[in-house]
């Protein structure tokens, strides 16, 4: 039983296995005929390759022989990588199709079905860098959301570095920071190169042909010490802006430019006089982040309060909170924005279709009848409520059963602080030696002196004080012992030492 | 030593600046009343107080229940609002106009002798007051420093114990419809929502609390006397 489980299992996990196992071909997006080209074919979580056959395509070559193998782990998932080389005979696009791969462990994987494009290589793709910009589109309208896009194209061998370029002064920046994209191109020799795309969303508001140039720095190295830097002049991307004609232009146009739709909506079409609902106009086009809400009166009854608009890619919705002050029919009226269609240089209207919203009769009351308390007189009519919210903002104040509380912590204070600076002052007289020195002179207590200056005698930091110490002691010990007064000069030493 | 503290000091006068235009910049609970929907801010009213517990948020509370038309909350927001700030007319008056009218109590007796000892005035007297006498117990204080702080003890005692005593009133708000029980469970009659009634013991029995309705004694649900989702 136990060795039919163990099959079992192990059946499971090469299947499992097996299963996980996946192959592709990692193709460039393009190849120019007759150029030999290395791709990979890729095992995802399988094991070594042992034997590929590549299948048979018509006007494709492959070689037999494995130049490159390799294994690459990230996170624990292997993946394991081989090189064939490859020619096309003419252009067109090649269906290779799914093709068995046989692993070190006996087992084999299919891969999946890849699409070769052959076409002629990009022509434009000399030297070692290219840089050139365009507009797309390369004819505006002031107004008009165009593309600024600047491609480096580089070989595998070069840097980029440092660019001059980028929307020129008098252009409107519509997005902040510029899209990026990286791909692959091929040069008619079969050179794989690098492409970098930046793209900037601009307009310009004054009609002629504007010109955007710059320069791209590079480093070609050839090695780790043999490194040169070189400067790609940009090849400049021009745009004409046409101004928009006068004839046909709406005398209510704002200067939209089209295509434009327009969306509008009620939250509810049914609500009670006591609710609210949300009308929201949607604006789809190129310039819908830039609109304002358009200007529109609704209906008698109804009142608008206008909400932030929300933001969506190419889209703007304006937002209004109806309410409404009766029950009744209502009809929103429908909205209309003129815009101006570059392509066919024309004018056309964005309109949406009127709205009908149902006000039912709310259950919003005043109270007409005593609440009643018992006990007290009630009014036989209440009044309406005029009362307006206070709307404060105030700390709150202290709760009236504290209040007992604040007067005993304060007393408590008060009785600490009355006793502090007695303790204080112990404190302070007790660490202070030189102090005690010298009410004891005052105090003719020689003992206390001499106990007083012996704890000094650490902190005496020069001869003078020492020295001052030393007279003192004799002083003191002389008066003690010998009977003697003490000398003025002694007074004079305390007084050295005192602040000691 | 001085700049140490004045740093956060300032960090503090500066938070308590902020804090109140901070609320103000967030969803303004009052917009939907604004636009003439009270019924829509009510609940958003209803949190605001039970999380600040000023009175002038129950204030606001009730009227804007009372603006919906909802008789419970209503009187519910505005008996609270009393009961935190005895000494203000505007939560009576608010009741008043809704047709309810409570017994006077010391604060509405005393009038503006309530007013020094009530409030952030009253804790400042009672302050002075306390160091003082506490002072004295201690040390000997000159004695216009002592007449002073007894006067300020003796001008904040009405305040101090009216609004106490006030504070502690037995009334509560009935926030929904309702019936006036026996100890048997059996209903004597109707309650309906918005009846202030006063609360005869404070110890609630088999979720009940014994109150005083039209003159007839008998309990009503503890349920019933607090809006829904809100603890006591």
């Amino acid at each position: 039983m136990v060795n039919r489980l163990g099959l079992l299992w192990l059946l499971l996990m090469l299947a499992v296995r097996a299963g996980a196992a996946e192959a592709h071909l990692e193709l460039p997006e393009s190849i120019p005929p007759e150029v030999t080209v290395t791709v990979k074919l890729i095992v995802d979580g399988g094991g070594s390759l042992s034997d590929v056959h590549m299948p048979t395509v018509p006007g494709l070559l492959f070689s037999n022989q494995i130049i490159q193998h390799g294994v690459t782990i990230i996170n624990g998932d292997r993946q394991d990588w081989v090189g064939i080389e490859l020619r096309a005979t003419s252009l067109g696009d090649y269906l290779i199709p799914a093709f068995a791969i046989t692993l070190e462990d006996g087992t084999s994987v299919q891969s999946t079905p890849a699409v070769l494009h052959v076409k002629s290589g990009d022509q434009r793709l000399k030297g070692i860098a290219v840089a050139e910009a365009s507009f797309e589109p390369p004819t505006i309208v002031p107004g008009q959301p165009t593309k600024l896009i600047y491609h480096l194209s580089i070989l595998r061998s070069v840097q980029p570095q440092d660019v001059s370029f980028g929307p020129p002064g008098d252009a409107v920046k519509l997005s902040t920071e510029p899209q990026q994209t990286t791909g692959t191109g091929i040069d008619d020799q079969g050179r794989e190169w690098q492409v970098y795309t930046l793209t900037w969303k601009v307009t310009f508001m004054t009609p002629g042909e504007h010109v955007v140039d710059g320069e791209q720095q590079v480093v070609v190295a050839e090695d780790f010490f043999n490194q040169q830097r070189q400067t790609v002049p940009v090849r400049p991307a021009r745009l004409l802006v046409t101004t928009i004609p006068d004839a046909g232009r709406p005398d209510d146009f704002s200067g939209v430019i089209g295509p434009l739709t327009l969306a509008a909506t009620l939250g509810q079409m049914q609500i009670t006089s006591d609710q609210g609902t949300v009308l929201s106009l949607t604006v789809s086009g190129p310039q819908a982040a830039q609109m304002h809400p358009p200007r529109w009166t609704p209906p008698a009854g109804l009142r608008a309060y206008p909400l932030d608009p929300v933001d969506e890619a190419g889209k703007r919705t304006f937002r209004w909170d109806l309410t409404a002050a009766t029950s009744g029919e209502y009809r929103i009226p429908s909205f209309d924005i003129p815009f101006f269609v570059p392509d066919a240089r024309t004018f056309s209207r964005a309109t949406t279709s009127p709205l009908r919203l149902s006000v039912l009769p709310g259950t919003r009351v005043i109270p007409t009848a005593p609440l009643g308390l018992p006990g007290t007189a009630a009014p036989t009519e209440a009044p309406a409520l005029h009362l307006m919210p206070l709307r404060l903002h105030t700390w709150p104040t202290p709760a009236p059963a504290h209040l007992p509380w604040i007067f005993a912590f304060a007393a408590l204070t008060g009785i600490l602080a009355g006793l502090a600076p007695r303790e204080i002052r112990k404190l302070q007289a007790r660490e202070h030696p030189g102090r005690d020195l010298a009410r004891a002179i005052h105090a003719h207590d020689l003992d206390a002196a001499t106990r007083a200056l012996a704890r000094l005698r650490p902190r005496l930091s020069d001869a003078q004080q020492v020295h001052a110490a030393e007279e003192l002691r004799r002083e003191l010990d002389l008066a003690r012992y010998g009977g003697r007064d003490l000398a003025p000069a002694a007074l004079a030493w305390v007084v050295q030492l005192e602040r000691l | 030593m001085r700049r140490l503290l004045a740093l956060p000091l300032g960090l503090l006068v500066g938070l308590a600046w902020l804090a109140p235009h901070a609320m103000q910049a967030a969803d303004d609970p009052y917009a939907a009343w604004m636009q003439g929907r009270p019924a829509e801010s009510v609940t958003d009213l209803l949190e605001q107080a039970s999380l600040h517990q000023r009175w002038s948020d129950w204030y606001d509370c009730g009227l804007a229940a009372a603006a919906a038309g909802e008789r419970g909350l209503a009187s519910y927001g505005l008996v609270r609002a009393h009961a935190l700030e005895p000494q203000r007319a505007e939560p009576l008056a608010a009741l008043r106009s809704q047709g309810i009218t409570l017994p006077p109590g010391w604060c509405e007796r005393l009038g503006v002798l309530v007013l020094p000892g009530a409030g952030w005035l009253g804790g400042a007297l009672l302050v002075v007051a306390g160091l003082v006498l506490g002072l004295r117990v201690t040390r000997p204080l000159p004695r216009g420093l002592v007449a002073a702080g007894v006067v300020c003890l003796v001008v904040a005692a009405p305040g101090v114990i009216s609004t106490w005593h006030d504070a502690a009133n037995p009334f509560l708000a009935v926030v929904s419809d309702t019936a006036l029980l026996d100890s048997t469970g059996a209903v004597l009659s109707p309650v309906a929502a918005g009846t202030v009634v006063r609360q005869e013991d404070e110890r609630p029995w088999d979720g009940r609390v014994l109150v005083l309705v039209d003159g007839r004694r008998g309990w009503i649900p503890l349920v019933d006397t607090h809006p829904p989702g809100l603890s006591r």
